[in-house]
């Protein structure tokens, strides 16, 4: 979904070819950019509004500063792959009513689960997280 | 089929990080560990509903098994069968936990978390008899996916041998299960079926039947202008019919102009995923069509299609108004004079090309950063010189239907084999 590093030519022609597309190692930034998904997402099934679930998710990009993952990272390499996104499902699982209590408040949406920390640089993220 | 196995045979033996073992290979073979509560989870599970609705058992009957076997106004005995195959590589991409990738083998490290693509299949299997102008039909269907295998050898096991002959015997037995589905994770196996009776008269058709899932189904139409309605019965919170098609279908616009082809509009409408909670759908359910199909977590779209301009030329437009208003479709394609079946049953031979580009916008929503790709498509068709035998395939690459389908896919690619003959 996210950019990924390109491929070989001969992997990029094989793929176009055959429908064959092959697996590859996460985008460092994947676990982040699921935060910011999972309020669009979320905003939307409690509300069928597209263009606010939208908004809400450009206030996001705009605000934080993405935590990148690497395999060999000191901090998050070793970090249990469901950890780096249990900010993500944690959002995804919110019931409507607590969405409508949020609604465009960023910090109070990070503070909901300390997995937030993980990946994301911002002020709300801070408040419940890892070191 | 040798050369297949043969080249499955050097897949298997290839050296690691290679063309045909690429960085990869050794991950995880049974899919990994899909991670809840990303995009590409969700994304898979809406897909592999959209796989069951997209190759149902009513879709494979109004797309293959009932043009081939129209005889308008028959009176003499007969029927036919027909089969459907279709692969859908790389739907969407899910991201995969993978606690084996240390560096053994060819799976390093930096695969310890990994994005996987989604595979799905389909398989179809019908037959349709009549007496006269009335008749009996049986469509069924069964549609499954899981995450790629990420070994090449084995990926193209399952796409050569397996899924043919598991789909098509299953197929085969489904009313015995009476219809259903499951789903675990990001794989899904589901199967349908539906069974009735047809009448194929001089000016207009109607099929009744009972859907294995549950519900009526229904397709009536007549001939002189082209115009039908079919659908599924099946209650629910938000309206009571599961889906919808209503419509002019290749109306003779050629007889008043021969140069100008035949002309469709219709209207469509499917269940369709993101989900939103069921409050919200039963609210937005409050009268008109929304009364009936509901409001939200439906596509609903008017096309308009020009086909067989000069014999050549195909022109497709199609509006979305659910689950938001934009461009639907927009494509045109060649094909080779009599690619087109006719109206009255005769159906078409020789191929199509189509090549275009696509613009997909950002949508969070669906975890998609947007972008434009690269669209194909390739059909063919041939009958037997009785033309009691015909079959044909196709290929399509990030074509707009497909991306219709899958609006939060990019680089995905079907490939479909479909066989039939009359008895």
């Amino acid at each position: 979904m996210s950019a990924r590093t390109a491929p070989p030519p001969t992997f990029a022609l094989f793929a176009a070819l055959t429908g064959c597309t092959l697996i590859e190692p996460m985008p460092g930034d994947q676990p982040c950019k699921e935060v910011g998904w999972a309020i669009a997402a979320r905003t939307h099934a409690c509300t069928g509004d597209v263009a606010l679930a939208n908004a809400r998710y450009e206030d996001f990009t705009d605000q934080i500063t993405c935590v990148e993952w690497a395999a060999d990272d000191e901090r998050l390499g070793n970090t249990p792959p469901e950890d780096l996104f249990s900010c993500a499902f944690t959002i995804r699982n919110l019931p409507c009513e607590t969405v409508a209590e949020l609604g465009d408040d960023l910090d109070a949406w990070l503070a909901l689960d300390e997995g937030c920390a993980y990946v994301i640089e911002a002020e709300g993220a801070q408040a419940g997280g890892a070191e | 089929m040798s050369a297949a196995l043969l080249l499955l045979i050097g897949f298997a033996q290839a050296k690691d990080d290679g063309f045909l073992r690429p960085e990869g290979t050794d991950c995880d073979l049974n899919g990994g560990n899909p991670i809840a509560g990303t995009a590409g989870f969700e994304n898979a599970r809406d897909a592999l509903q959209t796989n069951q609705n997209t190759w149902s058992a009513t879709a494979f009957a109004e797309r293959t098994l009932f043009p081939a076997a129209r005889r308008k106004g028959a009176e003499e005995e007969g029927g036919v069968a027909a089969f459907r195959w279709t692969f859908t590589f790389n739907a969407a991409s899910v991201v995969t936990a993978d606690p084996g990738a240390e560096g053994n083998g060819n799976c390093p490290s930096n695969y310890r978390v990994q994005v996987r693509p989604l595979d799905m299949q389909a398989g179809n299997i019908g037959v349709a008899g009549n007496w006269g102008k009335w008749g009996l039909f049986y469509s069924s269907s069964v549609t499954f996916g899981q995450l790629a295998y990420p070994n090449p050898f084995l990926r193209g096991m399952l796409w050569v041998g397996a899924v043919p002959m598991y789909a098509g015997s299953i197929a085969a037995l489904a009313p015995i299960s009476r219809g259903w589905a499951t789903q675990e994770g990001a794989s899904a196996f589901a199967m349908d079926w539906i069974a009735g009776g047809r009448y194929e008269g001089p000016h207009g058709y109607a099929r009744l039947g009972w859907a294995g899932s549950r519900g009526l189904y229904l397709d009536v139409g007549e001939d002189t202008v082209g115009l039908g309605i079919s659908g599924v019965v099946r209650p629910s919170a938000a309206g009571w019919l599961g889906q919808l098609w209503a419509g002019g279908r290749r109306m003779p616009l050629k007889k008043l102009a021969e140069p100008l082809g035949m002309s469709s509009v219709f209207l469509r409408d499917l269940s369709f995923g993101p989900p939103v909670v069921e409050s919200v759908a039963a609210s937005a359910a409050d009268g008109g069509l929304d009364g009936v199909l509901g409001g939200v977590g439906r596509l609903r779209t008017l096309h308009v299609e020009q086909e067989d301009i000069a014999d050549l030329v195909d022109l497709r437009v199609a509006m979305a108004t659910r689950p938001v208003s934009q461009l639907h479709l927009a494509a045109a394609g060649l094909h080779s004079k009599g690619f087109r079946a006719t109206r009255d049953g005769q159906a078409g031979e020789g191929f199509l090309g189509q090549v275009g580009v696509v613009n997909l916008p950002a949508q969070p929503i669906l975890g998609v950063d947007g972008g434009t790709y690269f669209s194909a498509r390739v059909e063919g068709r041939a009958r037997s010189k009785d033309g009691k035998m015909g079959g044909g395939g196709s290929v399509l690459f990030n074509d707009p239907e497909l991306l219709a389908l899958y609006p939060f896919a990019t680089n995905v690619s079907s490939w479909s084999l479909h066989f039939e003959g009359a008895f």
